[in-house]
């Protein structure tokens, strides 16, 4: 009797702390959409999908999601800029993503395919702000996806430089 | 280090340098296509917004839809965050160094800058400032077109050059240490090859100064024998003619022995010094051979007379064994009379007394003459054998101190025997007698007239 109540509240605190599997309730934005993510997700907020708006995606607002600074150089910044933003990974675990591939689309429709393992491979950020300060459309925000590296000398052809979308709107699971 | 590793080392240079200059020159082709879309496409997306832009800004104005205000702005903010692009970031060096692109760039960054207020302000319907925002953007049409044109249509120059020219320096540089160490292979080569050819011109240069040397040599022995027989040849005139006693009695017997000795003494000095001037003469090629048709077996015959006194006062008998049937002989007949008289001496020298030296000519297995001398002798060791034949060469035995001689005499023979293109062989073992044998060629004797069987005892 006391070896099953035992194993009844194991099983619970399993369900509990996967992120997956939590049957979590993503709340619906306020303010205007700034990334949908479709396709193959668990948790909807909307008839699009899972829908956010900047509030939402910034430090605890939601269970899961960790504001997360990291500095990184690309190929359009001169030096390496601090960063800030959360991370693909926990933002995929919230809507219980799963797939092999990520269709990221900027506002201007150019879009790029990463593989799905990169987000365990490499610490990717959908950064918000960068040098602490919010990045407009003007500055490749709202959304800007980070890899982090430490150099972006082009003649050696860093092949993250392509995945680094700028202005980023939607991902789609495949 | 062995002088197969450089070649090896070299020839590892040569084809690293090929491979090397190939992985360069498709870097340096990847890098051209890379930079190709770079340039372009950054270009192209400017020209894309800023057209997306005015559509925008048309339908806005156009529609009158407030609705339709914040896909201009959003329009506008894409096309205002294109211009960074080409003014901070690796990628920017690219664009800069096309011609005029730069400063067209800029020109439309200030533009915007300009407008951006009368953009965030616009109201639908405000016709004045519609007209007034699309004829300034509208300035830059003709800039932006270019400049994309300028980026498709040069793609040789300027923006990749940077990079494709570090890719071609090194591709410069690996051809030209290709080329250093072929170089260096080569020379390597070519050294070798001449210090190979310095080592046999030095070797020719010291057999020709060995051939001089030789030469001079016996240019001296040959001098010096004519100078010792001009005195001695006083010595034993005169000495012949004391013997002789013509002018008087020598008095005291004991005079004549002394005579007689010096007789003796000074013809067994010439007969060496002759060994010695013939010797020399011969090694020079100083000595002209006549070559004549002869009887061997007279020839025999008139030597072995010459023999007789030494042979008579050894009390050794000479057996003569002619060849049967009137064979002649083509050879030079005071070389085959020498090597008679050489043999035979040589063979009475070395046999103890009562004892006999048989001389036969006959035909060998392969038709040539074979002249072959006989003695019961001390006989000369195997291995001593070569020594015996070489000039000056003297078996040490008990007997040498009464065999006095220059060792030239086997020498001689050998010399003149391979002047006729034969050769002297020696049989012996020691205390069992020697048998010399000196052959012609079958070449060189004449058809007989008919057999002859005999044996003549001299």
């Amino acid at each position: 009797m006391k070896h099953a109540f035992f194993v009844i509240i194991s099983v619970y605190y399993l369900i509990l702390l996967n992120p997956s599997h939590a049957a979590e309730q993503i709340p619906v934005p306020g303010g205007p959409v700034i990334l949908t993510i479709s396709g193959n997700i668990e948790n909807r907020n909307s008839d699009k999908g899972a829908v956010f708006d900047r509030e939402m995606l910034q430090g605890q607002n939601l269970a899961g999601l960790s504001w997360t600074k990291i500095h990184s150089a690309t190929a359009w910044t001169t030096g390496k800029p601090e960063f800030e933003g959360v991370l693909l990974k926990d933002v995929l675990s919230l809507v219980g993503a799963s797939g092999k591939q990520i269709i990221a689309t900027a506002l201007n429709d150019y879009s790029i395919t990463i593989p799905y393992d990169h987000i365990s491979k490499y610490k990717i950020l959908l950064a918000m702000k960068m040098n602490g300060k919010a990045m407009r459309v003007r500055d490749k925000g709202p959304i800007w996806i980070i890899y982090p590296t430490e150099s972006t000398d082009k003649s050696k052809g860093n092949p993250l430089n392509n995945l680094m979308v700028w202005q980023l709107s939607r991902l789609d699971i495949k | 280090m062995p002088k197969v590793w450089f070649s090896a080392l070299f020839a590892v240079l040569f084809v690293l340098g090929v491979a090397f200059s190939v992985f360069q020159f498709d870097q340096e082709r990847k890098a051209y296509n890379k930079f190709l879309g770079i340039g372009a496409w950054n270009l192209m997306q400017v020209e894309v917004e800023y057209l997306k832009f005015l559509n925008a800004l048309d339908r806005y104005q156009l529609s009158g839809n407030p609705a339709l205000k914040s896909d201009m702005q959003l329009q506008f903010d894409l096309l205002w965050s294109r211009l960074p692009v080409f003014l901070e970031g690796s990628e920017s060096e690219y664009h800069l160094t096309l011609p005029g692109v730069e400063e067209k760039l800029r020109d439309l960054w200030r533009t915007l800058q300009t407008i951006d207020d009368e953009v965030a302000g616009l109201v639908a319907g405000d016709r004045q400032s519609y007209i007034s925002i699309r004829e300034t953007l509208e300035a830059h049409r003709i800039d932006i077109h270019s400049s994309v044109q300028t980026a498709i249509s040069s793609p040789g120059s300027h923006f990749m050059q940077v990079e494709i020219g570090r890719a071609r320096f090194l591709g410069y540089l690996s051809v030209i240490g290709m080329v250093l160490s072929a170089g260096l292979l080569i020379s390597f080569l070519f050294n070798e090859f001449k210090s190979g050819k310095k080592l046999i011109k030095a070797r020719e240069k010291a057999i020709e100064q060995a051939e001089i040397a030789n030469a001079a040599r016996a240019d001296f022995l040959t001098n010096m024998s004519h100078e010792l027989r001009t005195p001695l040849n006083a010595i034993i005139g005169f000495s012949e003619i004391l013997q002789s006693e013509p002018f008087g009695p020598l008095g005291d017997k004991r005079y004549q022995e002394y005579v007689a000795d010096i007789h003796e003494s000074g013809d067994h000095l010439l007969s060496l010094i002759n060994d010695v001037l013939h010797f020399s003469k011969l090694g020079a090629g100083k000595t002209e051979f006549v070559e004549e048709d002869f009887s061997p077996n007279d020839a025999v015959e008139s030597a072995l007379r010459m023999l007789q006194g030494t042979a008579f006062k050894k009390n050794i008998k000479l057996i003569n064994q002619p060849l049967a049937g009137d064979y002649m002989l083509r050879a030079d007949m005071r070389a085959f009379k020498q090597i008679v008289i050489n043999l035979v001496s040589n063979a009475i020298k070395f046999s103890p007394a009562k004892t006999k030296v048989t001389i036969s000519l006959e035909r060998d297995d392969t038709g040539g003459l074979a002249l072959s001398v006989s003695d019961q002798g001390i006989g000369i060791a195997r291995k001593d054998i070569p020594k015996a034949l070489a000039p000056f060469g003297q078996i040490a035995n008990p007997h040498t101190k009464s065999h006095e001689g220059t060792g030239l005499g086997l020498s001689l023979v050998v010399m003149l025997i391979r002047y006729h293109g034969g050769d002297l062989t020696l049989d012996s073992e020691p205390d069992q007698g020697t048998t010399a044998t000196a052959v012609f060629a079958v070449g060189r004797l004449m058809t007989p007239d008919q057999p002859q069987d005999e044996t003549d005892e001299v």
